[in-house]
């Protein structure tokens, strides 16, 4: 049998891949007792480095998979810290001391002196923050400067309320029993009135 | 807009949590000066027989503020001079003091306000009423 490329030339190996027969010039040993032709051998060649190639990404891709998935100390730094400012924020929401409890125990309402000046410090107050200006009417200082619940407010039908252009306000008891000095608050002062009209 | 969207939720589960601390702060300092006021007016009043202002018609009325006025700094000062006690001044709190001796019964009433809830119930002020016989009503 004479080589494919050189048919004066006897044929000593095949190619293991298309079988064509091939002389000692041709046969292109690839690997210690194996043979290709010149264009399989190339063939081979080229596919090894792609096979290569593709190894070598896929080997580059699991490591950076690896170091993704592997926790520094950055991430543990994160992670810790995350947790404190939690636990504290949880602290801050839920583990403080409630308000103080409030100490009054008689009803504003069983004493009409106290209510009067509880109206007069919410009108000051309302001056105060409102640059001098004195309200229109008692129920306008609920429930900023008088603090009032919505089933009290009818304890303000008890005092007299108007606004004096002399004297800024007057407030005083719209009933007073006849036998009790008449209170008049103002914002120059306190009067007190004798049941007989007198001033005291 | 992550940044400020969790800034906003923090910031908005932290409001009543600031209120309470806002409350337990004001309603304990309001308490304690109501007590050291009206201990210095029955001091006041077993000493002169009568309550400070020993002028009813005048009332001791101390606003908030971070800087006190000149009357302010007058009012504490008289506070000072005739109760004894030093009254910090407040950034929230109101404190009013009143006496009367109408009906022939000497009182004293001593106020102390802010405006916002200072206590569990809600209630924004404390109310003291001290008889002459030294009889103490929280209203």
């Amino acid at each position: 049998m004479q080589c494919k490329n050189h048919p004066d030339e006897p044929a000593t190996q095949f190619c293991e891949e298309c079988r064509v027969p091939l002389c000692d010039d041709c046969a292109e040993e690839i690997e210690p007792g194996r043979y290709y032709c010149f264009k399989c051998a190339m063939i081979s060649s080229v596919s090894a480095v792609g096979t290569t190639m593709q190894d070598k990404r896929e080997r580059v891709a699991e490591e950076k998979e690896k170091v993704k998935k592997r926790l520094t100390a950055f991430h543990y730094f994160i992670i810790v810290s995350s947790a404190l400012i939690l636990a504290m924020w949880g602290f801050i929401l839920f583990g403080g001391q409630p308000p103080p409890e409030f100490e009054g125990r008689m009803d504003i309402a069983s004493n009409t002196r106290v209510l009067l000046f509880m109206v007069d410090s919410g009108i000051k107050s309302y001056a105060h923050a409102e640059g001098n200006t004195y309200p229109e009417k008692l129920p306008d200082l609920i429930p900023k400067y008088l603090s009032l619940g919505a089933g009290q407010v009818h304890l303000l039908e008890v005092l007299s309320y108007r606004k004096n252009p002399e004297t800024g306000y007057q407030l005083s008891l719209a009933h007073p029993k006849p036998e009790e000095m008449q209170i008049i608050i103002s914002a120059d002062g306190i009067q007190y009135q004798l049941p007989s009209g007198e001033e005291a | 807009m992550v940044v400020v969207g969790l800034l906003s939720s923090l910031a908005l589960t932290a409001l009543p949590a600031y209120r309470t601390y806002q409350q337990r702060a004001y309603g304990s300092q309001a308490i304690a000066i109501g007590k050291r006021l009206y201990e210095a007016e029955i001091i006041h009043y077993l000493e002169n027989d009568q309550f400070y202002p020993v002028d009813s018609s005048k009332t001791i009325f101390i606003p908030p503020g971070v800087s006190p006025t000149a009357v302010t700094q007058q009012v504490l000062q008289e506070i000072k001079d005739n109760l004894d006690i030093s009254i910090p001044l407040s950034r929230h709190l109101f404190y009013q003091i009143n006496t009367g001796d109408a009906n022939a019964d000497q009182w004293c009433q001593i106020r102390i306000w802010g405006p916002f809830s200072l206590f569990k119930t809600g209630r924004n002020d404390l109310n003291y009423s001290i008889s002459k016989d030294g009889k103490i009503t929280v209203f």
